[in-house]
């Protein structure tokens, strides 16, 4: 029984990781950023509120 | 209705250090002019107000000619700040007191923060800080934003400042004489108190100094004929000084009528320009007498001048001669100790954690449960390998950002790139576009973005087109798992190779671009080399934590998905059955068709040829890639997989290969952003596509000639 609970939760967190992930990377899509706002720290645009 | 205070001020004159300082922020600074480019905002409470700051790019005066200087003065014309704190680079007094001129005619409140004040002192130079604020009318505050030293006082002034300014609004929305006389008693409170600001002018009374008799009747009568104009209201001084130098965004977006214009042109025509001197140089010639004159009465410099620490360094550091093997040498110590024993050390434990004990609890774990197999294979062969493999290079990621931010946060980098300049200028370039590409070691996105600052478009592209030359900290992985496998003896040398590889590459396309695709002059090159400063802990842990969310939140989303996607490829044939060997897989089919491309270059496998098509998300995609297609996810089961298909030869013009060609989706949509054209995009594709395959095919080729594979 928890091994078909974990089969499952595992496949599904699977296709939710890829669909989710893809969903971000479009959605930031032509922006020039890596989407990790949070991440470089340097010139890109939006980091803090500032510039958007 | 929160207050807003604008920081401005000299590129590196410590904004962003006093922005952290004083909101908690943790945004980036470096020891170089231009690392802020777009404005920041951080909120803070004190004394009962809410305060946004915005930390606004450098800048060295409010002329629109570059991005940054657009928008500050963007910023401060349009929203109208309801304090500016004008930081002033103490060291650089004259210099920076031109910007104080010129904000001082917006006519906003405004406090003066003079910073690295303690940098002064240990030049044995002294500023009469009450002398100054009573030369400029303005308040001056002494500060050391590094060691944030009067900083408290600074915002104590600039608090009080933005109370007087809500009074003002308050009382100025009542009617009456009984507020007009409550107003007057508030203005006399602060006279009393010696405190008065002349926040209700529209602008500061000392601006009244700084131009002869001639130019002063000039801008005073240019300035009533356009104080109701949309565009000048608000703002009258200062807009009829930029018209008298004929700003040309300001002549455009001011609308005057016909008759004011020729009144405007009359005024104009009494005050002529000479062939020698317009009237923009005769605003600055003026300025520039006045700031002297101010510098003359408060500072005072020792007879003889103290020789700073900075000037011996510098001596050294950037000697005719030794600078260049010194950079090297400098280089070439942070690669031994990033990539020699204490890196490997730390990457080996790390991976050996990752590909033991854990996976291992893992599979028992979910295995012991009955989870199916292909879910138990998902977690342990695609996930912790493909991730897990690139988490191991984390340790040396850290170790290389540490040395990186050290030579950054001291001063070094803007070295680098003047020392670069020389040798640069000759092949047509110029130092400039070395600061870019430094920043290219870091990240190619941030870097490209940072040719913004460049004032010549052809520059610009030029720079943008060999930045992803740079070996950026996301190809590192890449090299750690091929040194390891193939070159373990000379670790710190061939890393050290593939790192100067690519600036030779990037320099030797630039000296082609030049000459033919973008040809042109040579622009000037001024930096101003800041003085050494001994890194703050706090500085550096800023960029290491950065580099580490970012390396972590790439895991955790952009190498997990194409970690699942690879294990489900490699996993799977094309009628969808679960394959046991990969070589039937989807991957496989996909591989084997792009194979013969890379053939000549000595890695014509299809697991070669997916990794680095995977490698287009994210480099490191490119290690964990491998590590599922090997099955394993410890750095020595993957050195045996990978001698098992590789030469070293192959194994070094596959490594080329990977530092030249086309940088990750996020780079290449930041080119595109800053190119702002398809066809220069699709340029740099093939450009760096090209390049990428005849490098390697020349280390491959030409090392086959000389009997090396």
């Amino acid at each position: 029984m928890l091994g078909i609970l974990c089969t499952w939760l595992i496949g599904l967190g699977a296709a939710a990781a890829v669909v989710l992930v893809l969903y971000w990377k479009w959605k930031n899509r032509g922006k020039g950023c890596c989407g990790s706002c949070s991440g470089c720290k340097q010139n890109c645009p939006g980091r803090t509120g500032g510039g958007k | 209705m929160p207050f807003h205070i604008a920081l401005l001020g000299n590129p590196n004159c410590g904004k962003t250090t006093l922005f952290n300082a004083v909101t908690g922020a943790s945004q980036y600074v470096g020891n170089w002019p231009g690392v802020t480019v777009e404005k920041k905002e951080g909120k803070f409470r004190r004394g009962g107000l809410d305060v946004v700051m915005v930390d606004l790019p450098g800048i060295y005066s409010l002329s629109p000619y570059t991005p940054e200087e657009i928008v500050s003065r963007q910023y401060i014309t349009d929203e109208q700040p309801d304090l500016i704190i004008d930081i002033v680079d103490a060291t650089n007094l004259e210099r920076n007191l031109y910007l104080t001129t010129q904000l001082a005619e917006l006519g906003r409140p405004m406090i003066i923060a003079l910073n690295m004040i303690d940098m002064l002192e240990r030049r044995g130079i002294t500023i009469d800080t009450e002398g100054l604020e009573k030369e400029l009318g303005i308040p001056v505050c002494p500060i050391s934003a590094s060691k944030s030293t009067g900083v408290d006082q600074l915002l104590h002034r600039a608090i009080h400042m933005l109370h007087d300014v809500s009074h003002e609004e308050d009382l100025s929305k009542g009617e009456g004489q009984l507020k007009s006389r409550a107003a007057e008693l508030h203005r006399e409170l602060h006279h009393i108190h010696g405190d008065l600001h002349e926040s209700h002018l529209p602008y500061h009374p000392i601006v009244k100094s700084f131009y002869d008799w001639k130019v002063s009747a000039a801008i005073e009568a240019i300035e009533d004929v356009i104080r109701d104009l949309p565009g000048a209201s608000g703002i009258p001084r200062f807009a009829a000084v930029k018209l008298f130098e004929g700003d040309p965004i300001l002549v455009k977006n001011l609308p005057l009528s016909d008759k004011q214009r020729q009144m405007v042109e009359e005024i104009l025509n009494s005050v002529p320009e000479t062939p020698l001197v317009d009237r923009q140089m005769m605003i600055a010639d003026q300025r520039y007498k006045f700031i002297c004159g101010v510098c003359s009465r408060v500072v005072h410099k020792p007879e003889k001048p103290v020789v700073t620490v900075s000037d011996k360094i510098d001596r050294v550091l950037t000697h005719k001669i030794l600078a260049i093997p010194l950079f090297f040498v400098i280089m070439l110590v942070i690669f031994v100790i990033t990539f020699g024993p204490p890196g490997s050390f730390l990457t080996d434990t790390v991976s050996g954690f990752i590909s033991g004990p854990l996976t291992g609890a893992v599979r028992t774990g979910l295995s012991s449960i009955h989870t199916a197999q292909w879910a138990v294979s998902l977690v342990c062969d695609g996930i912790l390998g493909g991730v897990g493999s690139v988490l191991s290079f984390l340790p040396q990621i850290m170790i290389l950002f540490f040395f990186l931010s050290i030579l950054e946060d001291s001063g070094y980098m803007s070295r680098a790139a003047f020392i670069m300049d020389r040798p640069l200028r000759k092949i047509g370039l110029t130092g400039r576009s070395f600061v870019p590409m430094l920043m290219g070691f870091g990240c190619t996105v941030p870097a490209v973005m940072a040719t913004r600052t460049l004032e010549n478009e052809r520059d610009k592209r030029l720079t943008v087109l060999i930045t992803p030359f740079m070996s950026c900290s996301a190809k590192m992985p890449v090299y750690a798992l091929f040194i390891s496998a193939f070159f373990a003896k000379n670790k710190p040398l061939v890393i050290f190779s593939i790192y100067l590889l690519g600036i030779a590459i990037a320099i030797l396309a630039g000296f082609v671009l030049k000459r033919t695709v973008l040809k042109g002059e040579n622009s000037t090159f001024v930096m101003e080399l800041p003085p050494y400063r001994l890194p703050t802990l706090r500085g550096l842990c800023i960029h290491i934590w950065e580099r580490l969310k970012d390396f972590l939140l790439k895991a955790g989303t952009v190498l997990l998905v194409a970690s699942i996607i690879i294990w489900f490829l490699q996993s799977f044939s094309t009628s969808l059955d679960m394959v046991t060997d990969s070589s039937d897989s989807i991957l496989a089919a996909i591989g084997t068709a792009i194979a013969p491309i890379f053939a000549p270059l000595g890695f014509g496998f299809w697991q070669a040829s997916v990794a680095l098509v995977s490698g287009l998300a994210a480099k490191e995609t490119v290690v964990s890639t491998f590590g599922i297609l090997f099955g394993t996810a410890d750095e020595a089961s993957s050195v045996a997989a990978l001698n098992s298909v590789f030469t070293p030869l192959s194994a070094f013009s596959f490594l080329v290969f990977v530092l030249l060609y086309i940088p990750c989706f996020a780079a290449l949509s930041a080119i595109r952003r800053e190119m702002r054209s398809a066809k220069w995009t699709a340029f740099a594709i093939v450009m760096q596509l090209a390049v990428a395959w005849a490098a390697s095919f020349l280390v491959y080729q030409g090392g086959r000639l000389l009997g090396l594979g």
